[in-house]
């Protein structure tokens, strides 16, 4: 039976939608007030005198479109890198039972936890005993182990309500494990899938400490520190600054866009979403 | 796994690979400069490299850009714990006591004045003072800013005020802030407000100065702050004013919108500021603004205002001291103060520059721009040992929370004290 929605619910779904498009909408608008003039005191929909000055400002102030291509270059990097190493991960977690797994995930729970503050100088002496500082390698580490512990537990939440019979059932079909994983594990999380991909996207795109502590040459900086000096240039200059965010913005939404629709498949397991 | 999915793995692996052996083949070799600003200042640092390029092909320079200060320090501490500091690096004299006092700096005064380009009375003594560690000459200071009061000459107008005379006092000050802060629409509202400011230890050091007290005990030895004494209760109360007397935004209006935003915009009449102020002031050409001296105590007629310096800095463990010592020598000589002074940004610590039109410039704002040289010879410092940044990061939320809700049992001198408590023993 397919569920209509009341008129009531449409319209409280249309608020919602307009309260959080605001934001955005504001973002799109901001831009085109002319660098110079002060913050407006109130909600602007629209700049007396719309221009382009600010993108222009924002692209000669810093090398904003090089810290663009420098920040896709690290997420087309990771981004593969991190599902691949996270649904292995997610995998293995399944496939163990009882203690063993309890214990790893309450590892995976403690890694978590810990502040990024508290591993920064540990880190940076690693990798710069490895002389990895002043290239991307520190940037991209993260993904050789799932990207976040999040992502992993996310994998393992994902797979887990795949029935077991189905994995043994590839299993005496003389599936090996790598098998099993690429032809009947992943296929049935693809959306669970394009959630990490999306959030990985987010966590290696908005990268702040890692690309100002361990990159040295400013043409090799990403998108984030570049935001923050534009951010930096004070409240007459705000519309650069939000030219900047714009531009650095875009890309998350192009991510968001393409992931949209495997985010709306069903995950075929056997759990509260299954069928 | 398929063929395919093998490949991208690979692939993946051996772009990560890649990157490290590419960053690899060039760590070594070019002087490392690190600077914090915004995106002006460091498009000036850009220029400054360029301009040393031109006379100096052979060096190559890389410029390390960061944002904010506080980011620019974490990424400092970082490298020195690692032993891979940038080889220059700018600093601010009230952090830089933390890097002298650990012996990791290159002290730089005796060796420039022996290669002949660098004489130290070229510069202003305050800044060239406040970068000594221990006697030596440790960093060479860039420019030396100060605390002014930034006002809007339209909104003076308007209040039927003549502009802040040279010698004007404390009871000048509040009674300007009183005409200025007005409600223009008659709807209940204040519109324009008459001050706002920024709460931190350091804006609050010039009035304690000014009203005979001072803000530690020892200035190069401090044991303990002495925000507790009748002077600096004297200085707390007028700036307490501001706020009783309702001619400041409440703290809920400066959360959403503080001070320099409203000065921009033409909604607060006057700002306490150092230099750094002027280039956002100038984007706004429609504007009307100039600046005034700190105004001076009632009694004493004490005009005290408080030393900014940034200076640059070597890494003892630099490999590229010769390069470095070159790159300082242009840096703050004359062609290269030349280059910092038109961001307006900064006050040149090199006379010459200081006095040259780039920075006295008729037909730039601000038209009294002489006030910032003027206040030089008032300049006092706060201490730079190597816990003031702590001490500073401790006390400024304390100021924060007094300024707009003070405990009423506990003055703020008594709460900085227990805030402080043992930092100032710290190895």
């Amino acid at each position: 039976m397919k569920l209509r929605p009341g008129l009531g619910s449409t319209l409280a779904v249309w608020l919602v939608t307009a309260l959080f498009a605001l934001p955005m909408l504001m973002l799109l608008v901001a831009p085109l007030r002319a660098p110079g003039l002060p913050p407006p005191p109130h909600l602007e929909l629209w700049p007396a005198q719309p221009s382009l000055q600010s993108f222009r400002d924002a692209f000669s102030l810093v090398p904003l479109g090089r810290a663009v291509l420098n920040s896709t270059i690290v997420c087309l990097l990771a981004l593969p890198v991190t599902l691949l190493t996270a649904s292995w991960a997610g995998l293995a977690l399944t496939l163990l039972a009882g203690r063993a797994r309890r214990l790893l995930i309450g590892l995976l729970l403690l890694l978590a936890m810990v502040p990024v503050t508290a591993i920064w100088i540990p880190r940076f002496v690693m990798f710069n005993a490895m002389g990895m500082v002043g290239t991307y390698a520190p940037l991209l580490a993260p993904a050789l182990m799932g990207g976040s512990p999040l992502f992993v537990l996310l994998y393992f939440v994902a797979m887990r309500r795949i029935p077991p019979e189905l994995l043994e059932a590839a299993r005496m079909e003389g599936s090996g494990l790598l098998a099993i994983w690429w032809r009947v594990v992943m296929p049935l999380v693809k959306p669970s899938t394009a959630a990490i991909a999306l959030l990985s996207v987010v966590l290696f795109w908005g990268i702040f400490i890692d690309p100002l502590l361990y990159l040295r040459r400013e043409q090799q900086l990403t998108a984030p520190p570049m935001l923050h000096a534009l951010h930096l240039l004070g409240p007459t200059s705000w519309s650069i600054f939000l030219a900047g965010a714009l531009v650095v913005s875009l890309p998350v939404v192009l991510a968001f866009l393409l992931a949209q629709r495997f985010l709306w498949s069903h995950e075929r397991g056997s759990g509260w979403m299954g069928r | 796994m398929t063929k395919g999915a093998r490949k991208a793995a690979l692939v993946a692996m051996a772009a990560l690979a890649g990157c490290a052996l590419a960053g690899n083949a060039n760590a070594a070799g070019p002087l490392t400069l690190q600077a914090s600003g915004d995106a002006t200042e460091l498009a000036a640092y850009r220029e400054l490299i360029k301009a040393f390029n031109a006379v100096a092909p052979e060096i190559q320079v890389e410029f390390i850009p960061v944002g904010r200060a506080r980011d620019h320090m974490a990424k400092l501490a970082t490298g020195f714990a690692a032993g891979s500091p940038p080889d220059l690096f700018l600093v601010n004299f009230r952090r830089f006591g933390q890097f002298a006092s650990r012996g990791v700096l290159e002290p730089l005064g005796q060796r420039l004045t022996e290669r002949g380009k660098f004489r130290e009375s070229d510069y202003y003594a305050q800044p060239i003072e406040a970068f000594r560690f221990e006697g030596a000459l440790t960093c060479v200071p860039q420019n030396v800013s100060s605390l002014v009061v930034y006002y809007n000459v339209t909104l003076f107008k308007q209040a039927g005020l003549s502009p802040p005379s040279p010698d004007w006092t404390w009871t000048d000050f509040q009674r300007m802030a009183k005409v200025l802060t007005r409600d223009t629409d008659g709807d209940g509202k204040t519109d324009v407000w008459g001050f706002g400011w920024e709460r931190t230890l350091v804006r609050i050091a010039p009035m304690v100065w000014q009203a005979g007290g001072d803000i530690v005990d020892d200035l190069n030895k401090p044991t303990r702050l002495t925000m507790d004494t009748p002077a600096a209760k004297e200085a707390l109360d007028f700036l307490r004013y501001f706020a009783t007397e309702k001619l400041t935004p409440p703290l809920a209006d400066i959360k959403s919108e503080d001070y320099e935003p409203r000065f921009a915009r033409g909604t607060m009449a006057m700002a306490m500021n150092s230099r750094r102020f002027t280039p956002m002031l100038r984007a706004n050409a429609a504007l009307d603004w100039d600046v005034a001296p700190l105004p001076r105590h009632p009694k004493s007629g004490q005009a005290t205002t408080i030393l900014h310096s940034d200076a640059y800095c070597m890494a003892k463990a630099s490999t590229n001291k010769e390069a470095a010592f070159r790159f300082v020598e242009f840096a703050v000589g004359p062609a290269g103060s030349a280059i910092l002074t038109r961001t307006g940004r900064t006050v040149p610590a090199l006379k010459s520059a200081a006095l040259s039109s780039d920075f006295l410039d008729p037909n730039a704002k601000p038209r009294s721009a002489k006030v910032f040289l003027d206040s030089i010879g008032q300049m006092r410092r706060s201490p730079n040992v190597a816990v003031w940044n702590e001490i500073e990061t401790r006390v400024d939320p304390l100021v924060e929370d007094w300024f707009f809700n003070p405990q009423p049992n506990k003055t703020l001198g008594q709460q900085m004290l227990e805030a402080t408590q043992g930092v100032f023993g710290k190895p």
